[in-house]
């Protein structure tokens, strides 16, 4: 099931990368962005991303990769325990809970505007270069659609 | 916008010094701690303007109560809700699962939480003295309304009325689309009492100038800063003047609950859950299409033309959502339920802007459909309850079905429809699975 997840993933990641503006000039198939893990799949391979395996839930979207191997650090509010973890919690968590974000999977382009238009249009400080790039890329890597 | 990196920097240096930070005496690890902990707090100074004594022993997370709110005790209200999955616990996000909205009627227990800030400080105490509503701009009289003002003055209604977040479907896009990531539960249909926002309007007696209306609410910003509003949008006069709007004051026969506004909001049926105030204080009859918090932007907008999953849409392309597309949800049996090979029943309701014209299920993933039985609405904007008797023709899996027609003869698509940036509008059908032995 991960596997079959991570095939799809990778097939939008090449799909979207040819992807500049529309229209497009290289193929893209609808097919390959099939959002719900099929339930079909879950009896041999036990799906984390369904609570209980013999309750399947078609409508459980495949959001967030569950079976990740990177340890998550309670200290920080349960995030990925990788570089950047500390300020992002830290500076993230002032206004509104890791939740708001852990719960996202965007493009890099939209993870950039929304530090933006949190700083133009929800009061958050201007924290500087260094932190917006520390911080942006952390949550490039674990809360992606690109990744 | 003027820089505050420089302000804050000296800011955050004085704030972390009088807040007891001990440079020196720590590792380099403790002091960056203590440095990022003291820019966090520096933050929250820098808003409230002031020094936060002893703010180096708040527990992480907590709000000191010199901001507009204490955002952590806004969890209390929680205790009142019945199996609903918590999606953000700051600002407070929680949708119900299917199975549980099967009530004709959507009990407080059971309607999902959506909040773009924290919830007011009189509503946790359920203060409502001194409540009053303003009605002013583009009017003959301006109105300032209390409670016993709109019992007494106007005609009061109940109405069950369908109340849903515009983001409700979110989850499924891909790639993903930024926002609380609904799946299907932010919906509900309880009964409201209230006033007609029309009524209330013509008293007013709106001109010929009015375009929009636009809608304040007292919740404080998560920011904490007092001069910001978490949300104010409004919708066109035209729909204001229609009947069915209700300024209310009454939910499921009692106040309204904390979260869902205490003591008074509007329920516009039929527009995202946005355009429905919680804690009304203000009505503003506006020459002009209304620019609060969150009407603007990609706030509750859709591309104006369409666009590849992904597409990073200009802010100029972006127009204003508006009606809500035909939608339904299987409310009984719940997902993975073991049902009889024989045969089983399923029901659930349907809703849409206007009324749902049928209802159909499929058990073959799409390639026949047959025919619900459907119930009229008991008021327009109710949700329409719809069963059936499914017949399978083997013990086995199966997933169900089920889709809506409106009034105009759309339909639900069966997979995720357009993508765009905020991902609003996905009305695909809904889908269960089924064991039947």
């Amino acid at each position: 099931m991960v596997g079959l997840m991570r095939f799809f993933s990778a097939a939008c990641i090449v799909v979207l990368g040819t992807l500049i503006l529309p229209p497009l000039s290289m193929a893209q198939n609808p097919m390959l962005t099939a959002p719900s893990p099929s339930p079909m799949l879950s009896p041999a391979m036990p799906n984390p991303m369904l609570p209980d395996p013999m309750a399947p839930n078609p409508m459980m979207p495949g959001v967030t990769d569950p079976s990740s191997d990177v340890p998550l650090n309670p200290e920080f509010g349960n995030l990925p325990d990788t570089p950047g973890v500390e300020d992002t919690y830290f500076l993230c968590s002032a206004c509104h809970s890791v939740q708001t974000f852990a719960q996202q999977s965007l493009t890099d382009e939209r993870w950039d505007y929304l530090w933006d238009w949190m700083i133009s249009d929800q009061g958050m400080p201007d924290y500087g270069e260094e932190a917006r790039e520390t911080i942006l890329a952390y949550l490039k890597t674990h809360f992606s659609a690109e990744r | 916008m003027e820089s505050r990196g420089t302000d804050l920097e000296h800011r955050a240096a004085d704030a972390v010094e009088s807040n007891g930070a001990v440079a020196g005496t720590e590792s380099p690890q403790e002091g960056r701690r203590t440095f990022l902990k003291g820019t966090g707090l520096a933050a929250m100074t820098a808003m409230m303007g002031m020094a936060i004594p002893f703010g180096r022993y708040m527990p992480e997370g907590y709000r000191p109560v010199g901001l507009a709110h204490a955002q952590e005790p806004d969890m209390v209200v929680m205790n009142d809700k019945d199996g609903l999955t918590l999606l953000n616990d700051r600002p407070i996000n929680a949708e119900t699962p299917a199975h549980l909205l099967d009530d004709a009627v959507t009990p407080a227990s059971r309607l999902f939480v959506r909040n773009n800030g924290a919830v007011p400080f009189h509503a946790l105490d359920m203060d409502a003295s001194s409540w009053t509503l303003t009605v002013d701009g583009e009017v003959d009289t301006p109105l300032e309304l209390s409670l016993d003002d709109l019992r007494n003055d106007f005609e009061v209604v109940t109405r069950n009325l369908v109340l849903e977040c515009g983001g409700n479907g979110r989850a499924f896009f891909q790639p993903g689309a930024s926002g609380n990531q609904w799946t299907t539960g932010a919906v509900g249909c309880p009964e409201w009492t209230g006033v007609r926002l029309r009524d209330v309007l013509n008293a007013a007696g709106v001109q010929p100038s009015a375009v929009y209306t636009g809608h304040f609410g007292n919740d404080p910003h998560l920011s904490g800063d007092p001069d910001r509003l978490p949300l104010s949008r409004g919708i066109p006069i035209a729909k204001a003047l229609e009947e069915d709007a209700l300024i209310a004051f009454g939910m499921n026969g009692s106040d309204i609950p904390a979260v869902h506004g205490f003591p008074l909001r509007l329920v516009v049926p039929g527009y995202p859950g946005s355009a429905s105030q919680k804690w009304l204080t203000r009505i503003w009859v506006r020459d002009q299409v209304h620019d609060g918090p969150k009407m603007g932007g990609y706030s509750y907008r859709l591309p104006a033309y369409p666009v590849a999953p992904g597409t990073e849409v200009p802010e100029e392309d972006m127009v204003i959502m508006e009606t809500m597309p035909v939608k339904s949800l299987i409310t009984n049996p719940m997902t993975g339920a073991q049902v009889a090979a024989d045969g089983f029943d399923i029901r659930g309701h349907a809703w849409a802007d206007g009324e749902v014209a049928g209802m159909e299920t499929s058990i073959d993933f799409g390639q026949t459909w047959q025919r619900a039985e459907l119930d009229a609405p008991v008021n327009r904007y109710a949700w329409q309850h719809f069963r059936a008797s499914i017949a399978v023709p083997l013990p086995g899996y199966y997933e169900v079905w089920a889709r809506a027609t409106d009034g105009e003869g759309r339909t639900q698509p069966v997979t995720t429809p357009g993508w765009n940036p905020r991902g609003y509008g996905n009305n695909m059908v809904h889908r269960i699975a089924v064991i039947a032995a």
